[in-house]
């Protein structure tokens, strides 16, 4: 993909995330890609006669020009530094579709897994045969969080169990959009 | 009409019918807790106890409602629920979501991101703990069920101050026996490095012995005599002939920590001692 391909791709992930009322997830994609990636360099610092500092980096040594390279060997004052470096479009763009994988596939995956942990029919695997007191456990219908006082958060609900093959579909798509924007 | 076009519209007609809203991220740490939740019912029931549901005022659920945000327990907004468990010889025990509890310090906390309170929660502990072990059965498996925590408790590493509390005393009593202050038994529990001498008083005061052990690189361990350390005039003087297998491997250690001396010199006492 060229990065203007790449450029239109992320404002139509954007678009989709907007009208799936998921800005909460753009912002904190944005927040990651301010921050952008963390890498670790070798720097090399020396002090001018007029007491400036200047740090050259020789993260990559073989990179220098030979005379470079003993220079450095001779004067000897490098450390690792850690700092941050901006995202590319197209790491931009597997940002936000790994987002969406998180939210409309994993998650979904985690909201099944609370009721399947709740359904008797699993429980009662973990229920000692040989316990002459224990009695049925009750099914649970529905899972939901609501706000209580003083709370703005909204109220979410977890009243079916997912259906598995749409996360799959959904994980599937999302695999494919990945692959496309790293073609 | 491109390739991710196509694709970002088979994306929306797939979740086009999501049925679950998660528009904060709060909203996806709610969905975190009640998986933690059914973590916890499951632990449960593995561990033998019966579980059932019920709301704030004592009716039996079968859809469970939590709070979004850490709330008060008490509060009667909404029909909140919690699971209620009864291991039989404990007080009933309840699992919350997302409630404030408050310690001793009067602070309330938020029990958020998968978070929760197991607590006796609308009765009293102590009254229901009262009741429950008037019956002489259920006071000897109480018994039985807190020596063998008890002799659970020896095999784990702790810090002093769990080790204080496993012997049931509060820092002003062990202060007491060590003849110092309240405060520098908190400033004893809470130092990074120490003097054996002091951690040996403050074990003594509990009525236990402070014991060193070295392990070599090799897996071999060795125990140290504390007192050797802290008090070598006072030492009993030593007698070969009488020698216990641990003061020769008590003597090894501090002589000559070289794991190779070490062995050559066990393998020398065994052989001895064989002979």
């Amino acid at each position: 993909m060229t990065e203007e391909e790449i450029h239109d791709a992320i404002r139509k992930l954007r678009e989709f995330a907007t009208v799936q009322e998921m800005q909460w997830v753009l912002d904190e994609v944005d927040e990651a890609i301010a921050l952008g990636v963390p890498e670790t360099r070798t720097l090399r610092q020396t002090t001018n006669r007029q007491g400036l500092t200047t740090y050259e980096d020789i993260t990559e040594p073989d990179a220098l020009p030979l005379l470079e390279r003993r220079r450095g060997r001779r004067t000897g004052r490098s450390s690792d530094f850690i700092r941050r470096r901006p995202m590319t479009p197209q790491e931009q763009a597997q940002l936000l579709v790994q987002a969406f994988n998180r939210v409309l596939a994993d998650i979904d995956a985690v909201a099944a897994g609370s009721l399947e942990a709740l359904d008797p029919t699993t429980l009662s695997d973990y229920i000692d045969p040989d316990s002459e007191t224990s009695f049925p456990i009750p099914q649970v219908g529905s899972i939901s969080f609501v706000p209580d006082e003083g709370s703005t958060a909204p109220a979410i609900s977890i009243d079916v169990i997912r259906a598995s093959q749409r996360r799959a579909e959904v994980a599937s798509i999302l695999s494919e959009i990945d692959a496309e924007i790293d073609s | 009409m491109t390739r991710i076009d196509d694709l970002i519209t088979a994306l929306t007609r797939t979740v086009g019918d999501r049925t679950v809203s998660y528009n904060s991220a709060s909203a996806a740490w709610d969905v975190y807790e009640g998986y933690a939740f059914g973590l916890v019912i499951r632990a449960a029931v593995a561990a033998g106890g019966n579980v059932w549901y019920e709301d704030r005022f004592g009716n039996a659920a079968t859809n469970l409602v939590f709070r979004t945000s850490p709330g008060m327990l008490y509060s009667v907004r909404q029909p909140y629920t919690h699971a209620v468990i009864d291991f039989r010889e404990c007080p009933l025990l309840e699992a919350h979501v997302g409630v404030r509890v408050q310690g001793k310090s009067g602070v309330p906390r938020g029990t958020e991101r998968g978070g929760l309170a197991a607590m006796s929660g609308h009765r009293s502990w102590t009254a229901d703990r009262k009741a429950r072990l008037a019956d002489p059965q259920v006071a000897r498996r109480a018994a039985e069920a807190r020596a063998e925590l008890d002799r659970h408790e020896q095999d784990y590493e702790r810090t002093l101050t769990q080790l204080r509390n496993a012997r049931r005393l509060t820092q002003t009593q062990l202060a007491n026996m060590l003849g110092v202050s309240q405060a520098q038994v908190s400033r004893i529990e809470n130092q990074a490095d120490l003097y054996l001498s002091t951690l040996r008083s403050y074990i003594q005061a509990m009525g236990g012995e402070l014991q060193l052990h070295a392990v070599f690189p090799d897996g071999q361990a060795t125990a140290i005599t504390v007192n050797e350390l802290l008090e070598p005039d006072h030492a009993e003087p030593r007698n070969p002939d009488r020698a216990q297998e641990d003061d020769i491997h008590t003597a090894f250690a501090l002589v000559h920590l070289d794991v190779g001396f070490y062995n050559a010199a066990e393998e020398e006492f065994n052989a001895a001692s064989a002979a």
